[in-house]
Formats: C-alpha cells, structure tokens, sequence
C-alpha cells in the first residue's frame, strides 16, 4: 500500500489526528452542542472510512468539510442551536471588580449569548470561527465550499447584528 | 475615517500597524473589542482527539463495516432483480394476449372463456386476453370469423375499421385489408365505427368500403355459407371474390385489371379447386389457365 493510501490505518489516524478537532470545532459553531458535535465527527470519519478508495489524501480534508456541510441538515436545520456558554466565573477573572461591574459583565454575556444564537447558522459559523478561531476569511471560505467575498458579508452582517442588540456598551 | 472599511479590515485582520493604532483610538473599537473579547466563552468545548480516535477505531472494528455493506448490496441487488423478472413474468402472464390465427385454406374453431364459440375462416387473426378476460372483454379480430355468442354474454369484436358489440346473438365478421363486413344472424348487435353507430337485426349486413358504409339484407338461415364450405358473394368487387379464392385453395391468381372493377354475386365451394374456379369465371366470361401448381391465369373472353 502506498503511503498516501487513506485505506491503510495508520495513514487514516493521522488524517484523524490532523483534522478531527477542526472539524469538531467546526461543527459545534454551526449546530450548537444540542447537535453532539463529536458524534458528527465521528459520523464524518466514518463516511471517508467508507469511501477510502475513492478519495485521494490531498482531498481528504475537504471531503470531510463537505460530508460535515451537507451530512445532517435535514435533521438538524430545525433543531434550535444552543451554544455551550462558560459562565463567568467570578473568582477567576474579575477578583477586583465590584459586585456592579460582575452583574454588569454577566448582564452583557446573557445579551451576547441571546444575540449570538438569533443569528442565522451561516452568519454564526463564520463569524465565530474567525473571532474565536482566528481563521482567515479565505480559510472560512474553503470550510463551507463559498465565495470569500460572502464570507466576508457574513461576518460582517453577524457582528453588526450582534452590536445592535448588545446596545449601547 | 472609512469605519466601515477599518471594521471589515480588522476582522481579516490586515490593518497595518499605522491604521490599527488610529483605529484603537476610536469608540467604535473598544465596543468591537468587548464584544469580540465576551465572544471566546463560546469557545468551541474540550476535544480529545486521542480518545475520540479510540471511540472511532473501536466502532469500525465492530462494525466490519465496508465488507459488510457490499454484501448487502449485491444481495439486495439479487433480490431486486428476481422482483422484476418475477414481477414481469407474472405481468407477461396476465396481460399478454392469447392469439390463434389460420392459415390459408384452414378453418378452426375455438372457445372463448365465456364458451362463446368462435370459427376462424382462412387466413385470419384473432386474440382477447384470457386471464383478464371478466376486466376486459374484447376480441382483436383481423380476417373474417363467426361468432356463436353465448346467451347473456356481451363482449367486444375490435377491428382497426370498427368496433361490433354482442348481445347474445350470432354474427360473422370480415375484415379483409380496407373490407370490414359486420352480418347478423341471430339477435343484436351494435356496429360502431368512425362513421356512427347502427343497430343489426338478423338478417341484416353492414359493409364499410372504400370510406363508405353499406346496408343490407340477405337471406342466409342460420350461419354464414363458409361455415359450409362455401364463400357467398353479393354485389361484391371481383378483387375480393379472387383474394377468398386465394385464401381458401393457397394458390396465386394473376388477372387482367379489366376484371378487378365487375361486382361478382353468387358462390364457390372450399372442396374442389376446378368447380369453385368455374363458379367464378363462367358467370363473367372469363377463361382461366392453369399454369402451374398454384398459380392461375384469368383472362377476359370480351374483347
């Protein structure tokens, strides 16, 4: 077997150890939690594992993108997302603050979180994945198979709709 | 300052060192800033790539799954192709036709599901489909063939020129080429053609030739002369007597065109080739010759 046959195990962990965290990541800011982001990467996996022969190693990777965009839209698309939101705990980062400030802090991770989840799932991924991420437009672009330019709309509809409901900071 | 432009520029994070230092200065930033710094605690959550591997590679163990689905699929294939060869068979079966056709200079008779008894002149074509026969009750015919209808059975007798339903009763069909002959010889039938529909008493014919539909009335008792070995001909064109004569002996009869247009009215018998040639030839003084086994020569004695 050659070394860049997927079929052969060893090369096929490694695609796993490279991309399986992307792609979780990836998954979580377009479903939510609700949707086991890590149960669709396994699902993804098991997809490539499935048609091995037929994709070459260069184009694993976007073979996953594309089995993760489509895959489970039917059944997912209705389903409300819930982002998992680590509450702000006190102790940690904001020792100094005064009780107000804390209040106020959390006033304004509620809002966020609100105005996150009401964004539509296309402006939610791109955004989240270039703000948390750091990832580039053009890399976004590659992960949901679009244009850069529509990547670039996105993020900058999602942060403008975002701004308007978090109010007056 | 183009706030718009600097936005777009900091999410893709190519303003230089210059802009971003104008741009930190502005409040449009700082409200960017805390949302986007509030933004990490949507964080995607812990990932072990090392377990989630084992979870992978312990399911596809279990699963055996590539070996596994191809042998489904060429057994569901198996299975789908046995369903449509059964399926067409059993179709075949059902809707597929019974034909029975005569040769030249043969007769037969047959029954119909229904016991109606059908004769089949020479060198005609008849098929109904037996299975569906109570769905559809209908009779292709293409020759001429004798109907002895069974009481209170109605069917259909379908030719390309037109259609005779039955009503319990007796009847003879002829379609021969562009001839379609409907006689009647006992109750009701009901001829219907593109030329409208018309009711036959006994006794009573139709005849549509030449794009013209023809009543009439004749004076056979119970069946049709040919039932006895007979043709009988009235005011028929002299083509049609000799393609009958062809039909009933297998023999080739080569004319003069000056024969073809006279109407022939009268009779010739299946059993004895000579006495049928001159039953047809004498009456219109026309000599015949022999020439060699099956085929004949008429010509015109009037010169």
């Amino acid at each position: 077997m050659s070394k860049d046959n997927i079929c052969d195990e060893k090369v096929f962990n490694e695609i796993f150890r490279k991309y399986s965290r992307e792609l979780h990541d990836f998954l979580y800011y377009k479903y939510g939690i609700e949707n086991n982001p890590k149960d669709l990467v396994q699902e993804a996996f098991f997809k490539l594992w499935d048609n091995c022969h037929k994709i070459v190693h260069d184009k694993a990777r976007s073979y996953l993108f594309t089995v993760a965009n489509r895959q489970m839209l039917n059944e997912l698309s209705k389903k409300k997302t819930v982002l998992n939101y680590k509450k702000n705990e006190p102790g940690k980062r904001h020792t100094r603050e005064s009780p107000e400030y804390i209040m106020q802090e959390q006033e304004f991770s509620e809002k966020l979180k609100h105005a996150i989840e009401g964004l539509t799932e296309e402006q939610r991924t791109a955004f989240l994945l270039n703000r948390i991420e750091d990832k580039r437009h053009k890399e976004i672009a590659e992960m949901l198979g679009i244009s850069r330019k529509t990547v670039e709309k996105r993020i900058y509809t999602a942060l403008k709709k975002i701004k308007e409901q978090v109010g007056e900071i | 300052m183009d706030t718009d432009r600097y936005i777009k520029k900091w999410l893709e994070g190519t303003l230089s060192k210059e802009e971003l230092e104008i741009f930190e200065q502005t409040e449009t930033y700082k409200a960017l800033k805390r949302v986007s710094d509030a933004v990490q605690d949507f964080r995607a959550p812990e990932y072990n790539i090392e377990s989630e591997l084992k979870r992978f590679n312990l399911q596809k163990s279990r699963k055996g799954k590539i070996v596994n689905i191809s042998w489904q699929k060429t057994l569901l294939r198996i299975a789908a192709i046995l369903t449509i060869v059964v399926g067409a068979y059993f179709y075949i079966n059902y809707f597929w036709p019974v034909t029975i056709e005569t040769n030249t200079a043969y007769k037969t008779s047959i029954f119909l599901p229904d016991s109606t008894e059908v004769i089949l002149n020479a060198l005609t074509e008849i098929s109904y489909q037996k299975k569906r026969w109570k769905n559809n009750r209908k009779v292709e015919l293409d020759g001429e063939a004798f109907f002895k209808v069974k009481k209170g059975s109605q069917f259909d007798v379908e030719t390309s020129i037109g259609t005779v339903t039955v009503l319990g009763t007796q009847f003879n069909v002829k379609y021969r080429d562009e001839f379609f002959e409907v006689s009647c010889y006992e109750g009701l039938v009901l001829v219907n053609s593109t030329f409208g529909k018309s009711e036959l008493p006994p006794n009573h014919s139709l005849r549509i030739v030449n794009g013209k539909v023809i009543m009439g009335q004749f004076h056979e008792e119970i069946e049709p002369s040919w039932l006895s070995n007979e043709s009988t001909f009235k005011s028929v064109p002299f083509s049609q007597v000799i393609e009958e004569f062809e039909r009933q002996y297998d023999v080739k009869v080569v004319y003069e065109d000056l024969i073809m247009d006279k109407l022939f009215t009268g009779r010739f018998t299946h059993d004895d080739m000579i006495l049928a040639l001159k039953s047809i030839t004498i009456p219109h003084k026309i000599s015949y010759h022999i020439t060699d086994e099956n085929r004949i020569l008429l010509t015109s004695e009037i010169e």
